[in-house]
């Protein structure tokens, strides 16, 4: 655990100022072949490490596409992983893709048994707890924590929410996504650009609102 | 739609701010690669900037309070998952290039190298006709390996002059007749079981008949 810090501090003070700190950045780096080597012959310490790595994007991405059955999927997932562990081949960045592949299939499930046991509800349950656009848009101005940025994400058209997620917080690139959508890099790299187009639109009328209001209580009152 | 889009754009500060300029291709690659905003770029990419940074931020607790149950359930999958020798484990257990995929990458050299050696171990044994019979039969039948030899031959037949008998050929049991018979086809098999019809005994060698009086004892 230490050591995992001193990586994470060591990324995080060695990266270019340019590039924001984001999660998605590889923790293990070169570790990572050693690392699944251990996992693969049954080490916990070293499963746990590669659990903790993915977990955070994984849950990020399942709620976004799945809201209240994250976890329960996410642990299905791992389960999965870990039967198939052997079987893998690649690099840190191939893993990633392999367990988020693995989470897509697993949604794709879930939403084909929604189908098939409709309930009388109509949407999606949490659809029904989740804020306006508008509401999302100044809430993530406000507190800009990573559960108000999910929730604007998250009042995306699913495709395009989905897309933004694994590339921005899963760090996967298009061509990766696009395998995993079963679309071109193209049209996935329009759909992502379509989708932050519509945040920035949304965020930029929120804080238009924010200053509306901010101007209203100074101006001098008559 | 936000009440700040009916008012005219004078009195929209976001807007005034961040002037016209649209979100770009590049601009979405970039923020989405992880690359911040440049400075001079209109203020909703520095929102959404700070939107993608919020949504990947650090992991929080409540995150990662599953990891006991995860790494248990693990431990449950892989429970049967012993450790292997080193040697099994390839070069990747000394710290080489090898990996989880050693093995598997070295099966079908090991597969083959055993098929080799099953090969060359029968083709051994039958050029030394130590095979068991049937299948030293065969394998004088297939390529031509030597015909299997008993350790007990059948006693000479002793016929009488004049004796209309089938007569076997000194040295050859009838195992071994049958033998080359199946080999040789039955019209030339029954042609050197077929009793001489001028008391001339087959010999050993093919074609050669030997007369009654040089026939060896």
């Amino acid at each position: 655990m230490p050591g995992l810090i001193k990586i994470r501090l060591s990324i995080r003070f060695t990266r270019d100022p340019h590039v924001s700190t984001r999660i998605v950045t590889s923790v293990l780096g070169p570790e990572f072949p050693e690392v699944m080597r251990a996992a693969v012959h049954g080490d916990e310490t070293a499963f746990a490490r590669l659990w903790r790595d993915n977990q955070p994007p994984l849950l990020r991405y399942l709620r976004v596409v799945t809201g209240e059955s994250a976890e329960d999927v996410a642990s299905e997932v791992w389960l999965e992983t870990s039967r198939r562990l052997a079987r893998f081949r690649g690099g840190e960045g191939e893993f990633r893709a392999w367990v988020f592949t693995t989470a897509r299939r697993r949604v794709i499930d879930l939403r084909r048994y929604a189908d098939r046991h409709p309930m009388l509800v109509t949407g999606e349950l949490y659809e029904l707890d989740r804020p306006a656009p508008d509401d999302a848009a100044a809430a993530a101005l406000e507190r800009m924590s990573t559960e108000a940025a999910l929730e604007l994400i998250a009042s995306l058209p699913r495709e395009q929410a989905e897309i933004i997620v694994l590339r921005a917080i899963a760090g996967l690139d298009a061509t990766q996504v696009a395998r995993m959508v079963g679309k071109r890099p193209g049209a996935v790299r329009v759909a992502a650009h379509r989708g932050l187009r519509t945040l920035a639109a949304r965020l930029a009328a929120a804080s238009d609102k924010q200053h509306l209001t901010r101007e209203w209580h100074d101006e001098p009152r008559p | 739609m936000s009440p700040g889009h009916d008012l005219p754009s004078a009195r929209r500060p976001a807007a005034r701010r961040a002037g016209s300029r649209p979100l770009t291709a590049s601009d979405t690659e970039r923020l989405l690669a992880g690359h911040r905003a440049r400075p001079e770029a209109a203020t909703t990419h520095h929102l959404l900037t700070g939107l993608l940074d919020s949504a990947a931020g650090p992991a929080s607790d409540q995150e990662l309070a599953g990891e006991v149950a995860a790494v248990a359930a693990f431990v449950l999958v892989s429970g049967g998952r012993a450790p292997r020798s080193a040697w099994f484990r390839g070069a990747g257990a000394a710290g080489g290039p090898g990996g989880p995929g050693a093995v598997g990458r070295r099966a079908p050299v090991i597969a083959a190298g055993i098929a080799a050696a099953i090969v060359v171990g029968l083709s051994g044994a039958a050029a030394a006709d130590a095979l068991p019979s049937p299948i030293q039969e065969l394998a004088h039948t297939t390529f031509g390996a030597p015909a299997p030899r008993h350790s007990v031959p059948l006693p000479r037949a002793t016929v009488p002059s004049g004796s209309s008998g089938p007569v076997t050929s000194p040295g050859l049991t009838s195992q071994a007749a049958k033998g080359k018979a199946k080999a040789k086809g039955k019209a030339k098999a029954s042609a050197k079981a077929s009793p001489s019809p001028n008391g001339l005994a087959h010999g050993k060698k093919k074609g050669k008949a030997v007369p009654p009086g040089h026939q060896k004892t």
